[in-house]
């Protein structure tokens, strides 16, 4: 017959199991990753948001990095500016239904960008197509989508020297092969 | 930072933003830009092409409604008008209400900004008409033909076919009436293509001059479109098409057309397929073997086909599982005394369709489909709700009176019915009841089920063998369109589909019909093919 003393010890045990238990639960749930962008600054970040890029999602089981043990992952693709900045949209974003296995029926729109969406890509071009760099690296489809369709809505609506100008791109038609591709139908060709 | 950010970016991830444009003038304007672009460009086009095709052999596709409450100003809603695109546009002409009042108006659907612009066009207008064709040749647009319903006074008129051509400018914005010598009699309903300078009508609804009643054609006439004289083409004897209107046309090669369906009459429409080779002076008929009968649409009169590479889309009811045995169930059957009846709801329902056997003419000739579906649907419904399939459906269902139908349940001494229980048999007589209410309040109330339009599709990569074959595909998805319409028009865009107009209608009860007003449409529908993924 165990005594009332030894009841109140494994009582005592118990709940230190609990709360270990608990500890461990939220531990192995929020751990913490570090992220290094190209030029040595090192964030650290969620697991769960990090691995919104399947590039990193990868590279941890890939290479089995235990996220117990705090690994540091360079990214050197990636500055610390725009690292920033991906960290900040998935943080926002973090709780978003995961995209369903294939959006194929969804409509294909650039008109759904979410207000803190744009409100986020009111950045200049050198930042946007970074992001965009980034998000390709990355493996970030959401941020991909979001930055591509503001850039699609940039070229929207404008004449080819008007895109030219806004993004910078040498003409290197000559006069007679613009007036060719003017007049070509890019839907004729044979299937 | 590089010259020009967007040189930063891989081809993939370039092309995948232009992927996100419209793809026409948006899209022509960005190959402009540059080489680089112009590549990234065709690489799109080639992509969303082969995705569309893809999607249509995979029954795998997207439909998009724009309802007209999206865009302002809008086109009246119309049936048995005619589309054609033309670089970044779809024209829509004629067409008529639920009231047969026809439409003479040329509408214009900017495809890019997916906006309608109704084009104030200059020089001497078409007649208001229906069923009349519209093709483009160069910047113009070929109007011939149609049909019109006279005003109801003088009281003596019948409707009108019309021959008259006319020819709209579309950089003028101008109509121009084309008087021509040697015109082929008034048509409508007929089909037409454009090869070369010739645009080749064949078929339709005809009133030659001399006739007194309309007749259905399977005449020949091809119009040079440089001197703008008709001719009647002859065509080698032997077996050719029978006279029909509402037919399907493509061009398969510079010499060949196929002609797919059609219809002969109100009570007969065609499912045969036909290649005209147009080579030579006397041009020849080819019957195409059609197989996969299974899987044929049950209508390609009123609904139009379109070629896509080597398919040509029909858009037709998506066909229910169970549905189609039971429409094509020999009639012998029917008359079969229940001594065997299979539990299985089938037979019964065959039954069902039986108790109007003086109502034969349903039956359009071949396929032998039954006009009043709508009511067989809710016959289905209750057989399925009921789980009784019995001949006792039948029986009951064939009284005349409600309080008869009571009765005759009640009455009923079969002893296989013993094991039903009261509440069944209450709920199935609710049911009977319901339905035979309905059926007699009018179409509208009727229509319990709504049926929707999905895809079907004819192979016609081999047609041009030494023997033509034509393969009906079986359905892999079923991807819902919009509710079953027919008369509206389906043409192709730029790796999409568009559907405009259209009647919303079970062709098969179309002469049911009283008030079809909130019936007819101006939606469009876009099928398209599923994202682009990078």
């Amino acid at each position: 017959m165990p005594t009332l003393g030894t009841y109140k010890l494994q009582v005592q045990e118990k709940l230190l199991q609990v709360a270990r238990l608990v500890n461990k639960c939220f531990k192995t749930q929020m751990p913490n990753i570090k992220l290094q962008s190209s030029d040595g600054e090192t964030f650290e970040v969620d697991v769960e948001i990090a691995k919104c890029s399947v590039t990193i999602k990868t590279m941890l089981e890939d290479l089995g990095m235990d996220d117990e043990e705090e690994e540091v992952v360079p990214l050197p693709n990636v500055n610390s500016a725009i690292l920033r900045k991906v960290i900040q949209w998935a943080t926002y974003h973090k709780d978003d239904p995961p995209p369903p296995e294939d959006d194929e029926n969804k409509e294909k729109r650039t008109d759904d960008i979410s207000s803190w969406d744009a409100d986020f890509l009111k950045v200049d071009q050198g930042t946007l197509f970074e992001l965009i760099l980034a998000a390709n690296y990355l493996d970030i489809k959401g941020l991909l989508d979001v930055t591509c369709k503001t850039v699609a809505n940039m070229i929207k609506g404008k004449a080819p020297e008007e895109i030219r100008k806004t993004f910078n791109i040498k003409n290197d038609f000559t006069a007679s092969e613009e007036e060719q591709v003017r007049k070509e139908n890019e839907w004729c060709e044979e299937k | 930072m590089p010259n020009s950010v967007t040189e930063s970016l891989p081809d993939e991830v370039l092309e995948f933003i232009l992927s996100h444009l419209p793809p026409y003038k948006d899209l022509h304007d960005c190959m402009q830009v540059s080489k680089r672009w112009r590549r990234c460009v065709l690489n799109v086009v080639r992509t969303r092409q082969r995705n569309l095709y893809r999607a249509i052999i995979d029954f795998d596709v997207r439909w998009e409604r724009i309802t007209p409450a999206d865009m302002a100003p809008t086109i009246t809603k119309r049936y048995s008008h005619t589309a054609v695109v033309h670089d970044n546009s779809m024209f829509v002409f004629g067409g008529c209400t639920c009231a047969m009042t026809t439409f003479n108006d040329l509408w214009r659907l900017d495809l890019s900004k997916r906006q309608w612009i109704r084009p104030l066009a200059m020089g001497t207008y078409p007649s208001p008409k229906a069923c009349s064709s519209l093709i483009k040749h160069k910047d113009s647009l070929v109007l011939f033909g149609g049909w019109a319903y006279p005003p109801s006074y003088p009281l003596y008129q019948s409707w009108h076919l019309f021959n008259e051509l006319h020819v709209y400018d579309i950089v003028a914005n101008r109509w121009t009436c084309i008087s021509t010598v040697n015109t082929p009699p008034p048509v409508a309903g007929h089909s037409v293509s454009i090869l070369g300078d010739w645009m080749v009508i064949f078929g339709g609804l005809q009133k030659p001059s001399t006739a007194v009643h309309c007749e259905k054609s399977n005449d020949i006439w091809k119009l040079n479109l440089d001197t703008w004289t008709w001719h009647k083409q002859e065509v080698e004897t032997g077996p050719k098409p029978n006279g029909r209107f509402g037919q399907t046309q493509v061009i398969l090669d510079k010499d060949n057309l196929l002609i797919l369906g059609g219809s002969g009459g109100p009570t007969f429409h065609y499912y045969d397929a036909w290649i005209l080779n147009m080579s030579g002076n006397m041009w020849k008929w080819r019957k195409v073997e059609i197989v996969g009968k299974d899987n044929e649409p049950t209508n390609i009169w009123s609904n139009p086909g379109c070629k896509i590479g080597d398919k040509i889309v029909v858009l037709n009811r998506i066909r229910e599982a169970n549905n189609s045995s039971i429409a094509y169930y020999p009639k012998t059957t029917w008359c079969v005394n229940n001594q065997n009846v299979p539990d299985d709801g089938r037979l019964a329902r065959i039954d069902l369709a039986a108790r109007q056997p003086d109502k034969d003419d349903n039956v359009n000739g071949k396929r032998g489909i039954l006009r009043n579906r709508k009511r067989e649907a809710d016959d289905e419904d209750l057989i399925n709700s009921s789980n009784l399939a019995t001949r006792e459906n039948v029986k009951i269902h064939g009284l005349p009176s409600s309080s008869g139908l009571n009765m005759a349940a009640f009455n009923d001494t079969d002893n296989r019915r013993f094991h039903i229980s009261e509440t069944m048999r209450e709920k199935r007589l609710a049911n009977l009841l319901r339905v035979e209410e309905n059926s007699t309040k009018g179409t509208y109330k009727r229509e319990k089920k709504t049926h929707y339009l999905g895809v079907y599709l004819l192979d016609i990569s081999q047609v041009l063998n030494e023997n033509p074959v034509a393969t009906w595909l079986p359905p892999k998805h079923l991807s819902n369109g919009p509710e079953e319409t027919i008369l509206y028009t389906l043409v192709e865009g730029k790796s999409e589909l568009i559907m405009f107009g259209g009647i919303q209608k079970d062709a098969n009860s179309l002469s049911f019909s009283m008030n079809l007003s909130s019936q007819i449409s101006n939606s469009l529908h876009f099928i398209t093919a599923p994202n682009y993924v990078i």
